[in-house]
């Protein structure tokens, strides 16, 4: 005992510590250790990582996924027309119409009208009249009447050059005065067309590309009420805004995992107010901006408040704003409906 | 600092320069490859890397970009980073990740268990960049049983015209209505059918077996999965 006492008595020495530099390599070990467990130990967090604020969205519905011939699967995205909802059965080739209860009243494809032929379409849109579906596997665009009746099937022309694709469509949104404006995810373009499918005007430079103006995998497009075009930028991790003649004006977020950066961005939505929203299937969560690109939030756990509750998404994908509501379309987990704070 | 102790320091800084891939290593052979979905080509940049790795913003390791659903959740792991771009936008179709058809089993909550069981985005060597060629020997590598008795391909009644009328099956369509005879190598009279002449990894009907067609009809007596060649 005494001999323990004396060998602490040399190692700490009589003036305090004598090895100075051993005590605080231990100290730094075990500061370490406690590091690493930490890290180890602690709950993998799940989705933006970061205490990132929530954006005050409220669920106020959530239709699942059912099976069974009335259900969908890997829907990718709606849209409202005369409070109807229009959920795009990406998996099973048609659309499906809904009540605002969630209940199928409806179901849109070949046996509506023989040339409702879809191949995996990405996207749908309307304004107060049609339906507008991207046929993301025919390089169409088609017009149905809400009934299933199909107005006109465009084929949309292509951009002249050699080896080139035709377009495949996977965003799609139409503008105030009857245009078209598509994403086209195999030639790194957003296209305008005019009502007929002709070609008016090809936003991009037909290659992978960081810059204004540029894109890499263009995908879900949405307008603003001054008739701005904000385009998701999939693989440079961004949404684009450009001006209402397709010029570059801004872009929101960056590429990353942390809030206010984008994974694996999809589709995006804009509200009343100018907020952007956008859609992540990699943080399976919703990121909200403001209109100058300031970070607003995040949407996409059970309690609203709190960051670290469960994530409601698996694989959140297409966006429509509706009268103060936000809809969002996710490939497993069916349509979640919300609330947006301040819209009626 | 002493001799030794200096050489200690650059081994070391050596050797972890080594394991960390400064040189770029088997992953650089995704540059060119399809998954090079960067916007600066190689060698001005590296950013076929960006697609999926997050050099910058990255909130935890491996430098990829994560999976939001920890493992043991069903699409976790590797799953979601795969779906985020084969799921029709950066590639049309995703058969792979349809719940309604029976999918080759991969086990969440264990690494490695995921579409990483068969396919490397890093390895462009065989097609669908699986790690080995499409067909036995992938299937082979877990499936170890016997295969001394193959059902023989008798490709003279095929060239009579017997040739079933959905005879090729494509994933990438996702038609799952026929069975693929043979690889897309050819074959010669007195060859093996293939493992995935019946079988499908993905999109298939059956769910044990994951067979491409039903074995058993109810109605009749005849297998459909017979049927489809003996006609």
């Amino acid at each position: 005992m005494l001999r323990r006492y004396q060998a602490l008595r040399r190692l700490v020495g009589p003036a305090g510590l004598r090895r100075p530099s051993l005590a605080a390599l231990s100290l730094v070990v075990a500061l370490v250790f406690v590091m690493v467990a930490a890290a180890f130990v602690s709950e993998r967090a799940q989705g933006p990582r970061v205490s990132a604020p929530v954006y005050p969205a409220r669920l106020v519905q959530h239709v699942e996924t059912l099976t069974g011939a009335r259900g969908w699967k890997q829907p990718s995205a709606m849209a409202v027309l005369d409070e109807r909802w229009f959920v795009l059965d990406t998996g099973n080739d048609r659309i499906l119409e809904l009540d605002q209860a969630g209940i199928v009243r409806r179901v849109l494809d070949r046996q509506a009208d023989k040339r409702l032929a879809l191949r995996g379409p990405m996207a749908i849109a309307s304004d107060d009249r049609y339906l507008y579906v991207a046929n993301s596997g025919t390089s169409q665009v088609l017009v149905l009447e809400p009934g299933g009746r199909v107005e006109k099937v465009l084929a949309l022309e292509k951009v002249e050059a050699e080896d080139e694709a035709p377009p495949r469509p996977i965003g799609l949104a139409v503008t105030g005065n009857g245009e078209l404006l598509v994403s086209d995810a195999d030639n790194q373009r957003v296209l305008r067309y005019d009502g007929e499918g002709r070609l008016l005007q090809v936003m991009g430079s037909g290659k992978r590309d960081g810059g204004p103006g540029g894109f890499n995998t263009p995908a879900g497009i949405a307008l603003d009420q001054a008739g701005d075009i904000y385009v998701v930028d999939m693989l440079n991790g961004r949404a684009v805004q450009l001006s209402a003649d397709g010029e570059f004006v801004r872009q929101f977020g960056r590429l990353g995992d942390t809030a206010g950066a984008f994974s694996r961005p999809k589709d995006v939505a804009v509200d009343s107010a100018g907020n952007v929203y956008v859609s992540d299937g990699l943080l399976a969560a919703v990121q909200v901006f403001s209109p100058t690109g300031e970070y607003l939030g995040f949407i996409g756990r059970e309690d609203p408040r709190d960051p670290d509750s469960a994530p409601l998404f698996q694989a959140p994908a297409g966006l429509t704003i509706s009268q103060g509501r936000l809809y969002v379309v996710d490939r497993f987990r069916g349509l979640f409906v919300f609330q947006l704070p301040g819209q009626g | 600092m002493r001799l030794p102790l200096l050489a200690a320091f650059l081994g070391m800084a050596l050797a972890s320069l080594m394991t960390f891939g400064l040189t770029l290593g088997e992953q650089g052979r995704v540059i060119s490859s399809e998954h090079d979905l960067g916007v600066v080509a190689y060698p001005s940049g590296v950013s076929a890397c960006e697609t999926c790795h997050l050099p910058h913003d990255a909130s935890g390791e491996p430098l990829w970009a994560q999976s939001p659903h920890p493992e043991g959740e069903p699409f976790s792991g590797s799953e979601p980073l795969c779906y985020s771009c084969h799921d029709g936008t950066v590639t049309a179709g995703a058969y792979a990740f349809d719940p309604a058809v029976a999918q080759h089993p991969t086990t969440p909550g264990e690494a490695g268990e995921h579409c990483d069981m068969c396919h490397d985005p890093h390895v462009p060597d065989y097609s669908n960049f699986l790690l080995f060629p499409s067909g036995a020997n992938l299937c082979r590598t877990c499936h170890a049983r016997s295969y001394d008795t193959f059902h023989t391909l008798n490709v003279d009644a095929i060239d009579s015209g017997n040739v079933p009328q959905d005879g090729l099956w494509d994933p990438n369509a996702g038609d799952i209505s026929g069975t693929r005879l043979w690889d897309a190598g050819g074959s010669a009279p007195g060859d093996n059918l293939k493992c995935l002449s019946c079988h499908a990894a993905h999109g298939a009907i059956s769910g044990d077996a994951l067979l491409t067609m039903p074995y058993r009809d109810e109605v009749s007596t005849i297998s459909p999965l017979c049927r489809n060649c003996h006609d």
